[in-house]
């Protein structure tokens, strides 16, 4: 038996979930910020592990199977949408983008 | 000794974390993101989660990172950052900050997460792919299927962003911008 607490996942989770929020908010480059994106993805399902654990209930885990599919298609178009970019403007900084702000 | 195994993997996690943050070459930051996700997995499979570690080394260290690697080296953008930032990094901090006491004061006063004891459980059967198989494929049967279709578009929408348009006079090829 697990002699850690929830609260320590829930640290953790809460731990990287802020490290993703600074990665977005300094980085300019495009394929960091998704790198931060994913981080926070994960820390939300370590999240969902630890309460399936401690709650004994697999629901938890199912959701966490969901929200891979949808980080996984999430990284195929926006991998796809950051190339067509970078061959449109030879750059992945997102302050070189602009041509969607008025 | 679970506890020891709990710190060892949470530091790897924020050690990684902090680097892919950290770190001025997307390439690296890529390599720890993988440490990262190795070290995440780690505590699933001290959670019992077993399928969803394998799922997680299978899916997120193996094919996510292979792409995300593959599209590094093909735009070759291994050089270094320039430090123009829309947000400067004192807000930022603070944002993230900010942030994190909230977690952390939602957690250190919130009663079920401070008391909470795992219930009896199986420890042979939670948590494996049977057990969440089942689960997939019963209870939650249509949002499985909805996944499939979901990923079947994710396909086609990547495959339309990122293919060349056929080579004509004045077409450099992708979309207009």
């Amino acid at each position: 038996m697990l002699n850690v607490g929830l609260n320590h996942f829930l640290f953790l989770a809460a731990a990287l979930f802020s490290i993703g929020v600074i990665g977005v908010l300094t980085r300019r480059n495009a394929l960091v910020i998704f790198m931060c994106i994913e981080l926070m993805l994960n820390a939300a399902n370590l999240a969902f592990i630890a309460f399936s654990y401690y709650l004994n209930d697999v629901t938890g885990q199912g959701f966490v199977f969901m929200s891979m599919v949808v980080a996984a298609s999430e990284v195929a178009v926006g991998l796809a949408i950051i190339l067509s970019l970078f061959r449109n403007k030879e750059t992945v900084n997102v302050d070189d983008i602009r041509i969607m702000k008025w | 000794m679970s506890a020891l195994a709990f710190y060892i993997a949470a530091g790897i996690a924020v050690f990684a974390a902090l680097m892919v943050v950290l770190h001025k070459s997307p390439a690296i930051s890529a390599v720890y993101l993988v440490l990262c996700f190795f070290a995440v997995a780690a505590n699933y499979v001290l959670l019992h989660a077993h399928f969803i570690a394998a799922i997680q080394i299978l899916v997120y260290a193996g094919a996510i990172m292979v792409l995300f690697i593959m599209v590094i080296m093909l735009l070759n953008l291994d050089q270094e950052e320039r430090q123009r930032r829309k947000f400067g990094l004192v807000t930022a901090l603070s944002i993230a900050a900010g942030l994190s006491v909230a977690l952390f004061l939602v957690l250190f006063t919130w009663e079920p997460a401070t008391q909470a004891v795992a219930k009896q459980m199986d420890p042979l059967t939670f948590g494996t792919t049977e057990t969440v198989g089942k689960f997939l494929f019963t209870d939650y049967l249509l949002p499985f299927e909805i996944a499939s279709v979901l990923l079947l578009a994710a396909i086609l929408g990547a495959i339309v962003l990122s293919r060349r348009s056929e080579p004509g006079p004045g077409d450099k090829g992708g979309f207009d911008a």
